[in-house]
């Protein structure tokens, strides 16, 4: 009966720093989500400060091509941001629980046995999924990058697509540490 | 680490006193508590040397620096005391306490320190761990190293009763010093005074004073020489810091080993007096390994050995939580915390060497462990971790470890990083959790508010019963609470969670302060957005305190400046706007409110039943508002519901012309909002155009059918000038209901020039709690503009900016034309052009006109301006104006200018550029312009080349013997020289492009070379009508020309220059007539060489004979002898010589004359080869034809005519 990390919310931002959209996955003791959704669009927020700051020292840098951004930060002891970057400016991050689920035998109360760690990189699975499914809503004619990231730089409209949204349900849910990680 | 008592918290470095420095003694005791006086009869050293070492000892005080090896590493750091010249230590033993005075002299009581549990009158007394005074004696009290300070005189009288005053003193203290017991080393420092002499006297004196007092003059006694520079003196400071450094790590490494023989000793030695309260129990072996292995690691920490220190920290740690000596403590028993603070103390110090030697994830580790074993012990043993002492003191463990990275101060932190990599000690690929990576102070204070808000939550649930003050309450009740709650570091319940009306813990303050420490981490950062969050923290609590004015001071410009609205968190911006209301509500801000309201009617944001969405409503009732607020709102700045955009119809328009344009007002409100009511409209343009204004009027075509979506209205507007600004205003209903598109479409004229954008839209909201301004600006958006039609159908108009129009300035409807313009206009000939100016205004217009002509050299040109009375004052007006006046020209009158170009000798091409100025009567302040540019091209109408042949003249010859007498001789030159004949034939073409009258044609004969006389005579003649030349075809004219030389002598070559004058007119009934002249290239006359004439005349009694003569003339002076010879031909028979000589004497003629009989007719017939040869110079003379005769190639060539002609 351990603890092991989870994803506690899944969000993609868009070019304007705007919310393309955000999907809050249940953490183990309550099952219920860690926060409020407004404390986890906040968290969300937050991390624009990080990649703002990363992506210009990356540029005098030279880092940072693969847009993998890794550990953001973390916001306490359960919960920690992990960020990716594609090339064409939207960002998606995963906030991890380090205590999301319970594994072993009985329900537990969840602050039981020492916890999991992460390694370096595997979240790169769950930002490659995320990147090929929003690929896939790019490649609807009927979706239209501009409205959700106009050029003006304010604001925009959030991804409605469900297919979209049952995707991002998956990978979050079916993610566990250690797997392809390398 | 306010909690706990600083000297347990603080680093230690060693403890350097200095005595007899300068005149202040910090801290006066008197000494009389100490019963270890250092007391001196000699003053302190005040010179200004003194001030300046004293300087320098205070300024490498290690007191404030950061936790970490790099600000040690190099440098030898003291805690710097400066006392006056006296100084007192800590009694080293305890007095017997008065109860327990010697009853047996036999069996006398050990005496301990009076800090140790031994010892009854200590606080720790009998079994208690360890408390802070302990370390505060070897921090504050008990100095590693005594330096005293004195002057060595310079005076040689007084030198021997000053230096004996010195070697006493320094000997009373080195007494004092080891009767304490104290290993404090003594360090003497001498000041020599300025004047002194370095002499051998002053190295006996210095000699001297040693051996007296025994010290070592390499470690222990130093002299400063005199007149020391400042550099000097730091040296000096410096070099007594590095030199006494070692001795005095030394002295702390002698209280290691002192400590650590005592605990490898194991037994504990019996106390002063056996306890006689409490449990009674003694201080176990374990808890006495404890005192010692922390008193190890204190000692360690003085000598900066971070790695040793760390080790007998972790083993008093573990001896502390093992199972011997914290486990056996009775949780109601006061030890209890004591312990728990001790291992806290162990921890923090721990963690102070774990980040001073870099260690950060192993620190981050060690925090968390602490805390898990704690929350063990008090989940088994305390009071449970699910009270508020337990969230208390997890908030204090989280400042504890932000304070304490503070002090460590990471270079690292110093640049963008948030937070630390592992350090090198963790394998890679090791599984590590997030919070491992040690992050930057600010979320380790945001770790403590979660906890302390945790704190207040369980505080306030503490029951009504247990939050009675201490008194009122039974006694049962108090003991109960005694178990139940965790009141370590923290209040007791009453005071955490007070009743009303009793004073307590104010938990927003706690939390406040702590946001307040992380805010400025986070500022430091530049993490913007997470710093937004904890200001809303900040000022829901407050809120919660009810600091209205405090909460509204942080959201307002949170509301203003928030990246959430800028970027579409709307969840985020509704909570800071519903913040913000709530705060302004209770602060009595009304622009804040009305401004929120405004912003919540957006439908983006959540809609709450409950809420009213009227803006009428939103100061309603509301008794803190005392004035009347008055609300500027710009786009930018709110999350309007309401959007404006502004279309032209046609990107260009015409001054004077009426221009159309719509508004689009596109209210987006929550569906359930009140409809809201604009009292105006205010459009504001850059440009040209002038503001518009919409006025509400209640009832007017208002569109009252709600299943409808968009409405459009037609603004009739009018121009008033307000206040020196014209703008126009319309009237209309200017509600907005949630969901529509209102269009108003208005119709403006133009009146100025040039580009015209619109700005901004001014929303005014007027009602009787406040008056609303809302300003959008018009900006390119990604939506194409669109322009409503009346049936609701859109066009979308493609243009960059639908918001913008180009103004034209307005058309000049003054016409200028030319009347009977001719097609080609000729050289020679006087140009008149007849310039109409129409006036096709709607009013009367007074105008100048400036004509100029441009090209090589062009002509003066007259302008004929016909005149009329009225002129003369009207010309008065425009004097300013360019340009021959024109004067008042009616509307839709004309006048006629005439411009007259005087007759050009030459052809050439040239501009007329027109310019016509003018104002109209009804606005003569508006110049209007008006040009035109035309272009002339003058072309020659006639082009000629020319022939110039011999005839011969019929008279005769002159004889040189011949004399004439000279009648009148003086009066005219009379020419008596050879006379000669020629023609000139000239052929002309007219280049003109349409028929032209030629009235005469005529050669003028310029001049004469070569003393000659000439006259001329027309043979072509031209008939009274003219002659009608058409164009492109070619005319011949003849001319002869008779030339006599003046004298006969005279042989000399003459040449002659006439020109051919044309007089033409152009074909029309009054057309003058120009005389065109054309150049004809010089002819060359009298030649002094012989020559050949054949003439041909036909016969008149014989038909077809054709007498056929040749003249020979010679006009040399020569006699001359010809070789004629006559070939026959196949054309004709001739009679005639066929061979002769003839011989010509000098200025005579001959003719030989053939009759020749052709055999053909009506041809030409030759050639002629006749050849006559200058027999003196074997030269063939050419023969020149004459009329009837033409030349080719071969010879002459006579013209047959055919048989009826003759």
């Amino acid at each position: 009966m351990t603890a092991i990390p989870s994803i506690a919310c899944l969000g993609v931002i868009g070019k304007n720093n705007n919310p393309l959209h955000i999907t809050l996955f249940p953490s183990a003791p309550l099952n219920a989500p860690l926060r409020t959704p407004l404390q986890f669009s906040l968290l969300l927020a937050s991390t624009l400060d990080i990649f703002e700051s990363r992506s210009k020292s990356n540029a005098s840098s030279g880092g940072g091509l693969s847009g993998d951004f890794g550990l953001l930060h973390a916001i306490d002891e359960r919960l920690a941001a992990y960020g990716f970057e594609t090339n064409t400016g939207v960002r998606f991050v995963a906030v991890v629980d380090m205590r999301g689920r319970i594994v072993g035998e009985g329900g537990g109360t969840g602050k039981g046995g020492p916890s999991v760690g992460l390694r370096e990189g595997e979240m790169k699975l769950v930002f490659r999924a995320m990147q090929a499914a929003y690929v896939r809503l790019l490649q609807n004619p009927f979706y239209e990058p501009d409205e959700h990231s106009p050029p003006t730089g304010r604001g925009g409209k959030k991804i409605t697509s469900r297919r979209f949204a049952e995707d991002m349900k998956r990978i979050g849910e079916s993610w566990v540490p250690g797997v392809g990680s390398s | 680490m306010d909690g706990y008592a600083p000297a347990y918290v603080a680093h230690n470095i060693p403890l350097l006193v200095i005595s007899g420095l300068g005149s202040q003694s910090q801290d006066k005791p008197k000494a009389q508590e100490g019963p270890i006086l250092i007391a001196s009869e000699i003053p302190p050293v005040e010179s200004e040397d003194a001030q300046v070492l004293l300087k320098h000892f205070e300024d490498s005080d290690a007191g404030g620096l950061a936790w970490n090896a790099r600000e040690y590493s190099g440098r030898n750091k003291f805690r710097v005391k400066v006392v006056g010249r006296d100084y007192s230590l800590p009694a080293r033993h305890a007095q017997l306490p008065q109860s327990t005075l010697p009853t047996t002299p036999i069996s006398k009581p050990i005496l301990h320190s009076p800090l140790s549990p031994l010892s009854p009158g200590s606080p720790l007394f009998p079994d208690g761990l360890l408390n802070s005074q302990w370390i505060e004696k070897h921090q504050e009290l008990v100095p590693s190293a005594y330096i005293s300070f004195y002057t060595f005189t310079s005076d040689p009288k007084l030198s021997t009763l000053h230096d004996n005053q010195i070697k006493t003193d320094i000997n009373k203290t080195k007494n004092v010093l080891s009767q304490s017991g104290y290993k404090t080393r003594q360090i003497v420092v001498l000041l020599s005074e300025k004047s002194i002499v370095q002499s051998s006297e002053v190295e006996e004196r210095l000699a001297n004073i040693r051996k007296a007092t025994g010290l070592d003059s390499k470690t222990s006694l130093f002299f400063l020489p005199p007149q020391s520079s400042s550099v000097e003196l730091q040296a000096f400071v410096q070099t007594i810091i590095s030199t006494i450094y070692p001795v005095c790590i030394e002295y702390y490494r002698d209280l290691s080993k002192h400590s650590r023989r005592k605990r490898n000793r194991g037994i504990i030695p019996p106390p002063t007096a056996p306890p006689t309260s409490g449990t009674s129990q003694t201080l176990s072996s374990q808890g006495w390994n404890v005192r010692y292995d922390f008193k190890l690691g204190v000692f360690a920490e003085f000598r900066q050995e971070m790695d040793a220190a760390v080790r007998s920290y972790e083993s008093g740690y573990e001896v502390l939580l093992g199972t011997d000596v914290f486990e056996t403590i009775a949780s109601w028993n006061p030890r209890w915390n004591e312990a728990r603070l001790l291992a806290d103390v162990f921890a923090i110090r721990i963690l102070r060497c774990l980040l001073w030697n870099g260690n950060s994830t192993a620190a981050v580790r060690r925090w968390e462990s602490h805390r898990d074993r704690i929350r063990d012990f008090v989940d088994r043993r305390g009071r449970g971790s699910a009270t508020y002492g337990w969230e208390a003191w997890e908030a204090r463990w989280a400042t504890v470890m932000a304070e304490l990275i503070k002090k460590a101060s990471f270079i690292e932190f110093a640049g963008f990083p948030l937070y630390l990599q592992a350090e090198k000690t963790i394998p890679i690929g090791e599984r590590m959790q997030p919070w491992e990576y040690l992050h930057h102070p600010g979320y380790w204070y945001r770790l403590a508010t979660r906890h302390l808000m945790a704190r207040r939550l369980l505080a306030l649930s503490i029951p009504e019963e247990d939050r009675s003050p201490p008194g009122s309450s039974p006694a049962s009740a108090i003991s109960s609470k005694a178990y139940t709650y965790d009141t370590y570091l923290c209040p007791e319940p009453h005071e955490e969670s007070p009743l009303l009306g009793h004073n307590g813990v104010d938990h927003s303050a706690l939390i406040i302060d702590t946001l307040n420490k992380g805010i400025i981490e986070f500022q430091q950062k530049g993490q913007t957005r997470f710093l937004q969050e904890l200001q809303l923290l900040s000022a829901n609590e407050n809120m919660k305190r009810e600091a209205w004015d405090e909460a509204l001071k942080i959201l307002r410009p949170l509301w203003q400046k928030m990246s959430y609205r800028r970027e579409g968190w709307w969840n985020a911006v509704e909570e800071i706007n519903w913040a913000l209301r709530k705060a302004a509500v209770q602060a009595g801000d009304g622009t804040s409110i009305v401004a929120v309201d405004w912003e919540m009617m957006n439908k983006n944001f959540t809609h709450h039943p409950n809420w009213h969405y009227d803006l009428t409503k939103s100061l309603q009732g509301l008794e803190t508002i005392k004035t009347k607020p008055t609300v500027v709102l710009h786009e930018k700045e709110v999350n309007s519901f309401l959007s404006a955009t502004y279309t032209f119809e046609y990107p260009e328009g015409k001054v004077g012309e009426l221009c159309s344009s719509q508004l689009a007002v596109k209210s987006s409100a929550m569906p359930a909002a009140a409809p809201v009511t604009m009292a105006e409209i205010r459009l504001n343009f850059e440009g040209s155009i002038k503001p518009l204004i919409l006025r509400h009027i209640p009832d007017a075509d208002e569109p009252n059918d709600s299943s409808g979506k968009i409405y459009l209205s037609k603004v009739i507007s009018s121009e008033i000038s307000d206040e020196g600004r014209a703008s126009y205003v319309g009237e209309t209903s200017l509600i907005f209901r949630p969901g529509e598109t209102r269009v108003f479409e208005f119709s403006t004229p133009l009146r100025e020039a040039g580009d015209g954008t619109a700005v901004s839209a001014t929303f005014l909201m007027d009602t009787d709690l406040f008056d609303l301004e809302y300003v959008h600006t018009f900006e390119p958006t990604i939506a194409p503009d669109v322009w409503w039609g009346t049936k609701f159908v859109k066009k979308r108009l493609v243009r960059l900016n639908a918001a913008t129009i180009t103004v034209l300035p307005k058309p000049p409807k003054l016409e200028l034309r030319f009347l009977g313009l001719r097609d080609q206009y000729y050289t020679n000939e006087k140009i008149v052009l007849q310039l109409e100016v129409l006036n096709e205004e709607d009013a009367d217009a007074i105008a100048h006109l400036e004509v100029h002509l441009l090209g090589d050299g062009v002509p003066a040109i007259n302008l004929k301006v016909p005149t009329t009375t009225e002129d003369a004052e009207e010309s008065q007006n425009g004097e300013d104006s360019i340009g021959t006046p024109l004067g008042r020209i009616a509307s839709a009158a004309s006048t006629i200018v005439e411009l007259s170009i005087p007759s050009v000798d030459l052809p050439a091409v040239y501009d007329v550029s027109m310019k016509a100025t003018y104002s109209l009567v009804s606005d003569l302040e508006t110049p209007i312009y008006r040009s035109m540019a035309m272009q002339l091209d003058v072309a020659s109408p006639f082009e000629a080349n020319y022939d110039f042949s011999p005839r011969i003249h019929p008279d005769p010859w002159p004889s040189l013997f011949t004399h004439v007498e000279g009648e009148d001789v003086g009066t005219e030159v009379q020419a008596h020289g050879l006379a000669q004949k020629w023609c000139l034939t000239a052929r002309y073409a007219s280049f003109a492009v349409d028929d032209l009258i030629v009235e005469d044609v005529d050669v003028q004969i310029l001049g004469m070379n070569g003393g000659i006389q000439c006259h001329t005579k027309q043979l072509t003649k031209i008939t009274e009508d003219g002659l009608r030349v058409a164009p492109k075809s070619l005319e011949e004219a003849q001319f002869e020309v008779f030339t006599q030389k003046i004298s006969l002598d005279d042989r000399g070559t003459a040449t002659l220059d006439v020109s051919l004058a044309i007089k033409w007119r152009r074909d029309g009934e009054v057309s003058a007539v120009n005389t065109t002249i054309l150049g004809v290239p010089r002819l060359l006359v009298a030649s002094t060489e012989p020559r050949v004439l054949a003439a041909v005349s036909y016969s008149t009694k014989i038909a077809s004979m054709i007498h056929f003569d040749v003249t020979i003339e010679n006009p040399s002076n020569h006699f001359l002898t010809f070789g004629i010879t006559m070939e026959p031909s196949e054309k004709f028979a001739f009679s005639g010589v066929k061979q002769s000589t003839l011989q010509l004497v000098p200025l005579s003629r001959k003719t030989m004359t053939f009759r020749l009989l052709p055999s053909v007719r009506g041809e030409w017939i030759g050639p002629i080869s006749c050849v006559i040869r200058d027999r003196y110079f074997q030269k063939v003379l050419k023969i020149a034809p004459t009329e009837g005769m033409k030349l080719d190639k071969e010879g002459i060539l006579i013209w047959v005519p055919p048989e009826e002609d003759i």
